[in-house]
């Protein structure tokens, strides 16, 4: 809780203190700047950090804040906040309709349509003669609120600094909230966090509007201490500029922003006094702009993570908050107590997931073909087939990361065969990866909160203010995650860095991602692949336990010995089409699925699984 | 930003142990507070400290580059020829990124380092942006830019000053100049900046005025280096003549486009063309040309009786090269700041003194200060004061600027008797 | 508005349209193989052509345009060793983060070098421009158009004829299973990068002496080419440059029609409109809408 705090207190000190102990109009003109800039980078950071896309249009949102607040107040005699208001929706109106199609899209579309966004913005206020052209316009009155003009610049300090903390704040409380973890979870890899219900296209909108609207207000802000309002600031070269300071402060945390926008202030301030003697009197400003180009470059090599990731690093190598070695070997995961041995045969077992004729082609390659099957509760139903059989390419199908060709996918009645990943996963189905994917920077008990998304409601904005609700609901999401991990046998690593996490550890916080969310059906794709054997009996016997609990597994799993030991029934497919489907008895036994097996290395990945970038 | 505040600002400027307390406790701050052990030098005598807030960087770069060429030459010239009243000319060049805060935030720096006055900035948006800022701060800028507004309405501009030739009396310059051809017909062509727009506007009515019909008006990209579209849709209205704003190399290469497509009507350009460059640049498609601009380019067109001749040959002299509008500009702000210098003899330890004392002695003292580009009259009405003297009507003639006539007073075009 | 007005924007469209496409090219052969998107590219090409410049100093014409592709070249296989290479285990997002710093980088480096005047090149072939039907057309354009002819046709064939090409498009659809078949595929890509400032510097080079260059205009050409490897899907040479052109024509279009104010405009609503209703472009390829 105290690291908390800490910064937080820190923030109100240097707040209060700054504008006390900075009183020559210079500096105080440096940190009003200082605070323009980060709040402008810390809406980029929440997209760039959080969605992992960026854009080169905040130069043109921070006009249309400045914009909207001089012709609010000057034209039309509205107060400063109903201007900065009304600008900021209209920047987030304007964000959301150019988003939602584009973000869509992988890519750096986004990059190129704020490209070309920006450059509009900037070439419709050069040609309006109502806003003064390039000439642009002043007598923007000083920022008020109740009464409150800021009017000299040591209050102007006040405001930018307290309007920059609000902004922290919120950046702060987004980044561990549920739609934050949810932007973090896509961020690394949007396929995973679709499994686990985030639209991703709509997360990355509100992602974007949010941003939009930081840049927007830091616009108001510049209007207000600058009181004259023309084009040349919001040029293309500026949001370039933007995006160079949160680089550098690093994107993934909201304090980049401020130790980025404080370098280069520093950086500017520096050079004018050393670039003339190092490369001549004729290098004064291009020399500036080289060591910033120079500079970020250099820092994406040495620290991608910009200057507060590399700190983090440094904190976490010298300070671990844990032992780095947790006590090693975990602790077997709890023997089931008090539920007894699987029903054998139950009499009246609900159908959970039924599929019928279902058909996959990539190109001419038939990679699943017709194929039926049924799950029920309380059953694990082994999938088996050699390579290239179509095994990880039927999961995908299942979760709806891949649209089947033909056929029909049902859970619990409800058609889902055209539906996206998220939608899938909000209707109780979860799965497992192949290769685990791990978030990058989020603990264990973070991890499996992102499995919690379905099961909370509070979005972005809300979650910013801690009311009993959003506290609540965190708390319940908390315990559902920390009841999973309990479940699985992980409690004692909760705090760990996951991707520090061993590869057996890994595949077991899958599964507690995935029952985290509390799913009627599980999906698991070889979940024992890369085990020793201890772990591989744990994993075992974590699988029926949670068929004790009713929950419908399908496993894909080579490892014959667990398969057989472990399922009901096995579904073999071969080529993408049904061999058999029978007890394990049954298919043990069968000539066919015997020849299918000969000679097959065990090892090798199915052909239709996903690869999984990081 | 009000008075009020600003003078309280002003009256901490030189409290540097608040300035080190703050750089301690906020690291930010500590390269804000670099510069600031530089303002009292050592030595004998404390050298007088100007500020040259510059664009070196973005899109008035080339501006930027020949004024801090052209301050640095005087400064070297007058130091040499031992300082100004026994002091030496100190100068801090800072960047204003073509940026309007920048510029603001530049005289602030300047201001807080203890410069006695400010040249520039080298552009109009940024020149209006520090108006207020100079009068909170109360030291004097000379701004080289052209809008009316950076010195209008002049209660707003009581620090602040201008040193390019007014808009108004060139574009009549040019447009006298056309009527005199025989002209019915006029059509525009500027640039899409702040610069541009202004001058495009202003065009119609003054054109009126000389009974000129206007053909058409076409804007362009501050940095096109290609007008055949533009000139190709003012070709087909078929002006009789067409004025060109803007600077080289862009007006150069109109006059090449010109040539290419068979454009025939009389192209005059502005003095922002007038520089070796434009001839450089647009080889034999600027050949007998006109361009309004400063007489002092063509060598001999300044004649030992002329006032401006002394000028002319120091900056010759320093510069290495004739005059261009930008050099010039910025020759002729250092110069007017050291020639308030020398009339009041401020005592440069006492900055508020000595800045209101320059400021009162640009005001009220020079009475007609003859330099590279005119003759400057500032007055407590008028901080624009540069006349029409500098301005002539030249001619490109066998790869040279010519002297084709003279200005009026009040900016008709007398045309050289041959 | 005559039948020669319209002959001389569609001929002002179409040497226009030649450059945007060529550094369009640029864009799209280092897409094609690394995925990145360059926005140095207007910048490299620049490279070359102030290395003509500086070289036509003290060497003939003819041999100082294909030493200032030469260095075009080798400027953009430097930037991709000093700044993309050393990425390559990061997100692409940062390897493009990382080409804006070389666009910043390279263009004050120049001016740094050059000051923001302006620099010319004498035309390749001197001579008054050439009358079509009333309308004009410098000598010069025609070099431009020409040489993006020669460019998509070499590259064509390059990339569809030969071992090499066929071993870099390898790397473009799957790299994983280049390395694995031998195929050096940061090789490749230092290849594809001095391939894109081959053909975006001689294109700079060639439009030199139709104008001017300055150290600013990188950021214009990087932007229009950018428009022009978008209506190629950023994937097809030939299609790049027939959106080049058709960049081109609208702009010269939009000028004489609706008047210069809007020009700019005109090209980056295209863009705008493409990214959202149609990414693909003029091509037919399929993108990908959903994860």
């Amino acid at each position: 809780m105290i690291v908390k705090v800490v910064p937080v207190a820190a923030v109100i000190l240097v707040i209060g203190l700054a504008p006390l102990v900075i009183t020559d109009s210079y500096t105080q003109g440096l940190v009003v700047n200082f605070g323009i800039d980060a709040l402008l980078a810390l809406g980029l950071v929440l997209l760039v950090g959080y969605a992992g896309q960026f854009s080169l249009a905040q130069a043109g949102f921070a006009a249309i804040g400045a914009y909207g607040s001089a012709i609010g107040t000057v034209r039309f005699g509205w107060p400063p906040l109903l201007s900065m208001v009304a600008a900021a929706l209209v920047a987030a109106l304007i964000v959301y309709a150019i988003g939602r199609p584009i973000l869509r899209l992988r890519g750096h579309f986004l990059a190129m349509a704020t490209l070309a966004l920006g450059e509009i913005l900037y070439l419709l206020l050069t040609n309006s003669e109502w806003l003064g052209g390039s000439s642009g316009f002043g007598g923007i009155p000083p920022f008020s609120l109740f009464g409150l003009s800021f009017e000299d610049q040591r209050s102007q300090v006040y405001l930018v600094l307290a309007v920059l903390a609000i902004g922290l704040w919120f950046a702060l409380r987004m980044k561990s909230s549920r739609e934050g973890r949810a932007l973090r979870a896509l961020r690394v890899n949007e396929t995973v966090a679709s499994a686990h219900g985030v639209n991703a296209a709509r997360a990355k909108t509100k992602a974007f509007v949010l941003s939009a609207v930081f840049g927007s207000v830091a616009g108001s802000l510049y209007a207000h201490t600058m009181m004259y309002v023309n084009p040349a600031p919001f040029g293309v070269m500026h949001s370039v500029e933007i995006l160079v300071v949160a680089v550098i402060g690093g994107v993934l945390s909201p304090w980049g922003p401020l130790v980025g926008a404080a370098a280069l202030t520093l950086i500017r301030e520096t050079s004018t006094s050393v670039i003339p003697s190092v490369l001549g009197e004729g290098a004064v400003g291009a020399g500036e702009e080289f060591t910033v180009g120079l500079l970020l470059i250099l820092v994406l090599v040495l620290m991608p993570d910009g200057v507060v990731g590399a700190i983090g690093r440094l904190r976490a190598t010298f300070l671990p908050r844990r032992p780095a070695t947790p006590a090693e070997p975990a602790p077997a995961p709890p023997e089931p107590v008090a539920v007894a041995a699987p029903p054998a045969g139950p009499p009246s077992r609900r159908v959970r997931l039924e599929v019928s004729g279902l058909t996959k082609r990539f190109g001419g390659v038939t990679a699943v073909g017709d194929v039926d099957l049924v799950l029920h509760d309380a059953e694990i139903l082994g999938v088996i087939g050699p390579n290239g059989a179509g095994k990880s390419t039927l999961i995908n199908l299942l979760s709806g990361v891949l649209t089947p060709t033909e056929g029909r996918v049902l859970i619990d009645g409800e058609d889902v065969t055209r539906a996206p990943a998220h939608q899938v996963a909000g209707l109780g189905l979860a799965r497992t990866f192949q290769t685990p994917v791990m978030f990058g920077g989020m603990s264990v008990l973070e991890t499996v909160l992102v499995g919690t998304y379905t099961a909370g409601r509070t979005g972005i904005v809300r979650s910013v203010v801690p009311t009993p609700g959003v506290l609540r609901e965190e708390r319940a999401l908390r315990a559902e995650a920390e009841r999973a991990l309990a479940r699985c046998g992980l409690a004692h690593l909760a705090d760990m860095e996951a991707d520090k996490l061993s590869l057996g550890h890994q595949k077991v916080l899958e599964i507690a991602r995935g029952l985290a969310g509390k799913p009627s059906v599980l999906l698991l794709d070889e979940p024992a692949a890369g085990l020793n054997r201890a772990e591989k009996q744990q994993m075992t016997a974590l699988l029926r336990d949670l068929r004790g609990e009713g929950i419908a597994l399908l496993l894909v799993e080579h490892d014959m010995e667990m398969v057989m030991e472990l399922v009901d029934r096995v579904h073999v497919l071969e080529f993408g089409r049904t061999l058999r489907i029978g007890t394990p008895a049954e298919v043990r036994a069968d000539p066919e699925v015997i020849r299918a097996y000969l000679g097959v290395d065990e090892d090798e990945d199915d052909e239709g699984a996903i690869r999984v970038d990081h | 930003m009000k008075s009020n505040s600003a003078s309280r600002d002003a009256d901490h400027l030189r409290s540097r142990r608040w300035r080190l307390a703050a750089a301690a406790l906020v690291p930010l701050l500590l390269a804000a507070c670099g510069g600031g052990g530089q303002a009292d030098g050592g030595g004998a005598a404390a050298p007088y400290h100007l500020g040259v807030l510059v664009d070196l960087t973005g899109s008035y770069a080339a501006l930027g580059e020949a004024e801090k060429a052209s301050t640095a030459a005087f400064a070297e010239k007058v130091n040499a020829a031992g300082g100004i009243n026994g002091r030496e000319l100190k100068l801090t060049v800072v960047d204003g990124r073509s940026s309007e805060s920048d510029a603001v935030s530049g005289v602030r720096k300047l201001a807080g380092d203890g410069a006695l006055a400010v040249i520039g900035p080298s552009g109009t948006s940024a020149s209006i942006a520090i108006k207020p800022v100079t009068a909170g701060l109360k030291i004097p800028a000379i701004g080289m830019a052209s809008g009316t507004a950076i010195v209008e309405p002049i209660n707003e501009a009581t620090w602040m000053f201008k040193n390019f030739p007014d808009i108004t009396r060139s574009t009549r310059a040019m447009l006298s100049f056309t009527k005199s051809l025989g002209a019915k017909s006029v059509a525009v062509l500027a640039p899409n900046n702040a610069y541009g727009q202004q001058q495009s506007k202003a065009v119609p009515t003054l054109a009126a005025e000389y009974g000129l019909t206007m053909a058409g008006s076409e804007l362009h990209d501050p940095d096109a280096t290609d007008f055949v579209p533009q000139l190709t849709r003012l070709k087909s209205a078929d002006p009789d003549s067409v004025i060109v704003f803007g600077v080289v190399p862009g007006s150069a290469v109109v006059a090449q486009n010109a040539k290419q497509i068979g454009f025939d009507a009389e192209f005059v350009y502005e003095p922002g063309s007038a520089s070796p460059d434009f001839i450089k640049v647009g080889k034999d498609a600027v050949e007998g040309r006109y361009v309004v601009g400063t007489k002092a380019l063509v060598s001999d067109s300044v004649a030992e009786d002329d006032p401006q001749y002394q000028a002319v040959k120091d900056f010759t002299a320093a510069y290495g090269a004739e005059p261009t509008q930008f050099a010039g500009n910025g020759w002729d702000a250092i110069s007017l700041i050291t020639e308030a210098i020398k009339k009041t003899n401020p005592d440069p330890s006492n900055l508020e003194a000595a800045r209101t004392a320059i400021r009162d002695a640009l005001e009220n003292d020079l009475g007609g200060l003859a330099l590279v580009n005119g003759v400057y009259r500032y007055s407590p009405t008028d901080h624009s004061g540069l006349g029409t003297e500098g301005l002539a009507l030249l001619q490109v003639r066998d790869g040279a600027f010519r002297l084709a006539g003279r200005l009026s007073e009040s900016g008709e075009v007398v045309l050289n008797q041959e | 508005m005559t039948s020669q007005d319209i002959l001389q924007v569609i001929l002002t469209g179409v040497t226009n349209g030649s450059i945007y496409g060529a550094i369009g090219i640029g864009f799209v052969v280092i897409h094609r193989i690394t995925g990145v998107i360059n926005f140095a590219m207007g910048d490299l090409a620049l490279i070359g052509a102030f290395a003509a410049v500086v070289l036509s100093k003290m060497l003939p014409l003819w041999l100082a345009v294909p030493l200032g592709i030469v260095v075009a070249a080798a400027s953009s296989t430097l930037v991709y060793a000093l700044a993309i290479r050393p990425l390559r285990r990061q997100q692409l997002l940062v390897q493009v983060i990382a080409t804006l710093g070389v666009a910043i980088a390279v263009r004050s480096l120049l001016q740094i070098v050059f000051g923001s005047g302006a620099y010319q090149l004498e035309a390749f072939t001197a001579g008054p421009a050439i009358n079509l039907g009333g309308a004009t057309i410098a000598r010069q354009a025609l070099w431009v158009v020409a040489l993006t002819v020669v460019i998509v046709v070499l590259l064509t064939a390059f990339f569809d004829r030969t071992m090499l090409g066929r071993a870099v498009t390898a790397c473009a659809v799957n790299p994983f299973a280049a390395g694995v078949v031998g195929i050096n595929v940061a090789l490749m890509a230092a290849l594809s990068f001095g391939l894109a400032g081959a053909a975006a510097g001689t294109v700079a080079i060639a439009q030199t002496p139709l104008s001017v260059i300055t150290v600013l205009g990188g950021l214009t050409l990087s932007l229009k080419g950018f428009v022009a490897a978008i209506l190629g899907g950023l994937d097809r040479i030939g299609l790049t440059v027939v959106g080049g052109v058709v960049l081109g024509l609208i702009e010269a279009a939009t000028t004489i029609f609706a008047g210069s104010l809007y020009t700019t405009l005109a090209g980056l609503t295209l863009l705008l409109a493409l990214l959202i209703f149609r990414p693909a472009g003029l091509t037919r390829l399929r993108v990908s809408t959903r994860v």
